[in-house]
């Protein structure tokens, strides 16, 4: 809970969520996102800390009885990882997107190319 | 491998139709995709131009509900529908919501009785959705099922019914008719497709069925339809 109040103070960080195997919501901090393993999303319910990739297989739903999934692979978390609805037709929603679409583009492979 | 086809009689003029759904409204003009266009895009987008595209955020609705507004904001890039060979149909998500599909396909390769699971279909997913050859082994058995069905409670009706109504055929006329009726409805059923953008629904959802979800399209397939006519046809006492 400590991590969570440090966050909030610092300002950056922003809510996200999926709807992977079942919902959830966190608080992506963008300062603790360093390495692509880095836990770096909090989730909202445990306050447990969490990589993205790890974060979308994360969630306190019980599980499903009559859904079936398919092609999910926590890989392609950027594919599921949105910004918290609640900033959806707020002042914020621009800026908060952009800035997880530079999240997502961090360290995937096309800026891995870039750099070397 | 090459599989020699289902029917050698010609293919439909449009391999599909699609019908957009808001709750258990139907919004605008039924889509048809022709068969020289095997691949067709359903997306959010307002402008349909380039290729076969059908555009649900152009369609109005007067009576469109908060829920339908919020859920249609997502759809984005929708999905991908693809018609391989004769009649098979694989689609691809290219939204980043998931789309819930109810197929019998998928039923049967998830290990589930028909119609008992929702198959939610992830953002990049890319899946065979309908299978013509299974379809039409399916419609063949269903078909023979329900003729014996109403064969036997035309005989049932027969043989219990005292008095004038059993007299002449007449009560085994309306039992044979109207067991076949619930029979081709089924049946129908087996020839189409439905999927859900952005909301799931059955236990696991708050909505129970797919006419509940805010934005959901009914995709008809052509040539399964016409196999399931000869397969009709085929039977005896067919227009009894
Ligand atoms: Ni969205
Ligand atoms: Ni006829
Ligand atoms: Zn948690």
């Amino acid at each position: 809970k400590n991590t969570l109040a440090q966050l909030k103070e610092t300002g950056s960080a922003f809510e996200v969520e999926h709807e992977c195997l079942g919902k959830c919501q966190g608080l992506f901090a963008p300062q603790f996102y360093l390495a692509p393993d880095d836990p770096c999303i909090q989730c909202l319910e445990c306050y447990g800390m969490f990589s993205p990739q790890t974060f979308v297989m994360h969630s306190h739903r019980s599980p499903d009885k009559r859904t079936c999934h398919w092609g999910f692979e926590s890989a392609k978390w950027h594919c599921y990882l949105h910004i918290n609805q609640k900033y959806l037709g707020t002042s914020e929603e621009r800026e908060l997107k952009h800035l997880l679409e530079e999240m997502k583009e961090k360290f995937s492979e096309k800026n891995q190319k870039r750099t070397r | 491998v090459l599989q020699p086809p289902v029917s050698t009689h010609p293919g439909p003029e449009f391999w599909c139709s699609i019908a957009y759904f808001e709750q258990d409204v139907q919004v605008g003009e039924i889509f048809k995709v022709p068969s020289s266009c095997p691949s067709v895009v359903v997306d959010g987008y307002v402008d349909p131009s380039g290729g076969a595209r059908f555009c649900l955020g152009q369609l109005s609705n007067v009576q469109r509900c908060a829920a339908s507004e919020r859920a249609r904001l997502h759809i984005g890039k929708g999905v991908q529908l693809e018609r391989r060979g004769e009649g098979d149909v694989w689609m691809r998500c290219r939204s980043d919501h998931a789309v819930f599909v109810q197929s019998f396909y998928l039923d049967r390769e998830a290990g589930r009785a028909p119609g008992d699971a929702v198959h939610k279909v992830y953002p990049g997913a890319h899946i065979k959705v309908f299978d013509l050859r299974q379809c039409h082994r399916q419609m063949q058995q269903q078909a023979a099922t329900a003729q014996a069905a109403a064969t036997a409670q035309a005989a049932a009706v027969a043989g219990s019914i005292p008095g004038p109504g059993s007299v002449g055929g007449i009560a085994p006329a309306i039992g044979l008719s109207v067991a076949a009726g619930l029979g081709v409805d089924d049946l129908r059923r087996l020839c189409l497709v439905r999927l859900s953008f952005v909301k799931g629904w059955g236990p696991d959802y708050p909505r129970a069925s797919i006419t509940c979800t805010p934005c959901w399209i009914e995709v008809h397939l052509h040539r399964a339809l016409q196999l399931l006519d000869h397969v009709l046809h085929a039977l005896p006492d067919a227009h009894a």
